[in-house]
């Protein structure tokens, strides 16, 4: 029966572990009961089975299931494409060009690494946004032999190899920019939650009390609800931080031809092979700290890259000005950002700032008038006052710093966008072609200082938008005519020669 | 080059939406402002004249919404106070949902053009031009009428 379904010459099985893999989960919540009832074993098997007999029957299902799935899905590599069949009961398979490849991801995940098992998604433009195209547990010679194959199709001449690797510190210069306390803290309370699962209430309990006792030691100069909140937060954000230091560190990046060849991780090492033409677009992102120091982290958007839970699309994790350009040319010289062409006109910073000025004077005055109506409570009003003026003073700053940095630039039949979200100043690098929809808003206050807003939409899995306001209406004509005539030149000549940049 | 207008079916909605708006504001004001008939005054003169207002609006709004289409793209643009343009390239067009409302709208047809980096509504679109649209966006030549599959040389045949 499975001979009639599978065709073993044509297609390789998964690594035999896949057959416990998708319901590791499950498997780990029935062990453990089953481990402890056989620690409990007084030697009758008759009684022994009689108290976990539903317990075993569900185990072996569930082992039962993973074999059928296991029996009926292989992976081919062929030629020119990729041929991958899977489902027992709704037979489906699927074929995909490698010239439709936009990566693949080959993670060695630290428990499977002694067995030889990797975890292998393939991507492309199409298919469901939320999950990979194809997603298996592979043998590493399989998987070597996918790769092989892509890297021949994407380098079809010798070419120089590049390789960028970053100093260990500024991968800390990345997690310190990218770690935010709510991925931490939603790490933490998972933990918290599976730990109570498996190990039982009252370790869970244990475990939230010597955190509360911790809490209460650190921050005996605070209210409680105070040193709650800043111990979430704090210990939230120093979690991610650790973890985003840990999947980021022995990060490289080479370039060979067409492909794009990126490896991180020192625990879980994954792999990611991009086709350097499907990239749709750079991204720069930088703080206020990182802008006076000079810093930037560097983000591409290509299909696949950096789409699982936790994962990150980075490319550059931090580099100092000098270094973007030096590490651009080397990696991704097609996409180097060029200064801007057109920005908002002075005339337009009143209207930038105008409500970060307004939310700080009614802080300010709310914050004085409590002060002064409520000498109770002057502890919680000085503590809640910094909590929410720092962050608005922190915000007019970054908007008025922001002012000086939006606009528009162009190099070649690329173009750069620079803007602003919350409190990061954004810079986006992408070929004409890759931008698909503009929008321009004008309100009527705008309209009286002849600018408008531009909205570009790129071309992207999750959609991406990036917004440069202000903008004098004729240098959006501008921008629009240069931004017509990029995409026909692209249309008429669209493999670019870069050899210039990268000798 | 190819330009026009949404229906006037856009028309009709806004003022159908105005007017029934005012007929609320005018019943709520008859049924709770007994007592002070000054108040009960200004409050249905005043909503009234935003009705009025609303009306005037419909129509300018209708004027507004118009769509291009060009070699290189598509454009819609609509609004009065708040100016809203938007623009997808002809070349990272990868769908066009026709829609049809719910209920009759006789003549009437919306179209939603998709990109992979995001999409553009064209509501209520007079059945022609929506026709002449979709013939422009979607020329027949360019559909592939019989998909088998691949060939080994990972042709479509």
């Amino acid at each position: 029966m499975p001979g009639m379904l599978f065709d073993k010459k044509k297609y390789s099985r998964q690594h035999p572990l896949a057959i416990i893999d998708g319901f590791k989960r499950y498997i780990a919540l029935l062990l453990l009961p089953l481990v402890r009832s056989l620690l409990l074993f007084t030697g009758d098997p008759y009684t022994w089975l009689s108290g976990v007999w539903l317990d075993v029957l569900v185990l072996l299902a569930i082992v039962l299931a993973g074999l059928l799935r296991w029996l009926f899905t292989g992976l081919s590599v062929g030629g020119c494409k990729v041929e991958s069949c899977s489902g027992v009961l709704i037979r489906q398979k699927k074929q995909i060009l490698y010239s439709n490849i936009s990566s693949v991801t080959v993670e060695h995940t630290w428990y499977f690494k002694p067995l030889r098992a990797v975890r292998v998604r393939i991507e492309t433009d199409a298919g469901n946004k939320h999950t990979p195209d194809v997603k298996m547990l592979l043998r590493r010679d399989d998987a070597e032999t996918l790769c092989s194959r892509l890297s021949g199709q994407l380098v079809r001449e010798p070419v120089m190899v590049r390789r960028y690797e970053p100093r260990g510190w500024y991968v800390g210069i990345l997690s310190l920019i990218t770690s935010d306390s709510i991925g931490g803290a939603v790490f933490a309370a998972t933990l918290i939650s599976q730990s109570g699962k498996l190990l039982g209430q009252e370790a869970e309990d244990r475990l939230i009390t010597s955190l509360t006792r911790l809490m209460r030691l650190v921050a005996f100069w605070l209210p409680p609800a105070a040193a709650i909140i800043a111990g979430v937060l704090l210990g939230g954000w120093l979690i991610d931080f650790i973890l985003n230091l840990v999947r980021h560190l022995g990060f490289q990046a080479v370039r060979r031809g067409g492909e794009l060849y990126i490896r991180c991780g020192i625990v879980t090492v994954r792999e990611y092979l991009l086709s350097a033409e499907r990239v749709n677009f750079l991204q720069l992102r930088q703080s206020i700290l990182t802008k006076v120091f000079g810093y930037y982290a560097g983000m591409v958007s290509c299909t696949g890259y950096g789409k699982e839970k936790n994962e990150q699309s980075v490319l550059l994790p931090a580099v100092g000005r000098d270094d973007l350009r030096r590490s651009l040319s080397l990696i991704l010289p097609e996409l180097r950002p060029a200064p801007n062409s057109w920005r908002p006109p002075l005339r337009t910073l009143w209207r930038t700032v105008w409500p970060d000025i307004l939310l700080n004077s009614v802080l300010l005055i709310g914050w004085r008038a409590a002060w002064r109506w409520l000498p109770s409570l002057r502890e919680l009003v000085l503590f809640l006052g910094i909590m929410m003026v720092l962050p608005a003073a922190w915000h007019l700053a970054v908007k008025f710093w922001s002012f000086f940095h939006n606009g528009i630039g162009r190099r070649q039949n690329t173009f750069t966008f620079r803007s602003t979200r919350g409190y990061r100043l954004f810079t986006v690098v992408c070929r004409a072609d890759k931008i698909d929809k503009i929008v321009i808003t004008q309100s009527i206050f705008q309209r009286q200082g002849r600018c408008a807003d531009l909205q570009i939409w790129l071309r992207s899995e999750k959609r991406t938008r990036f917004r440069v306001p202000n903008l004098a209406m004729e240098d959006i004509r501008a921008f629009l005519d240069e931004y017509e005539a990029a995409c026909t030149a692209l249309k008429d000549h669209p493999e670019t020669d870069f050899s210039e940049d990268l000798s | 080059m190819m330009e026009g207008r949404v229906s006037r079916w856009v028309q009709l909605l806004v003022s159908l939406a105005v007017v029934l708006a005012w007929v609320g504001v005018v019943a709520l004001t008859v049924l709770f402002t007994a007592p002070f008939a000054l108040l009960r005054g200004w409050l249905l003169a005043g909503s009234s004249l935003l009705a009025v207002a609303g009306l005037v609006y419909a129509c300018f709004f209708w004027r507004s919404c118009r769509f291009t289409l060009t070699n290189e793209y598509i454009e819609f643009h609509n609004g009065i106070l708040y100016q809203v343009s938007r623009r997808i390239r002809r070349s990272s067009i990868m769908a066009v949902s026709e829609i049809k409302v719910p209920f009759p709208m006789p003549g009437v047809t919306s179209l939603l053009v998709s990109a992979m980096g995001g999409s553009m509504l064209l509501p209520l679109l007079d059945a022609q031009d929506a026709e002449q649209l979709l013939q422009a966006l979607m020329p027949p030549g360019q559909l592939p009428e019989n998909e088998e599959g691949m060939d080994d040389a990972g042709n479509v045949v």
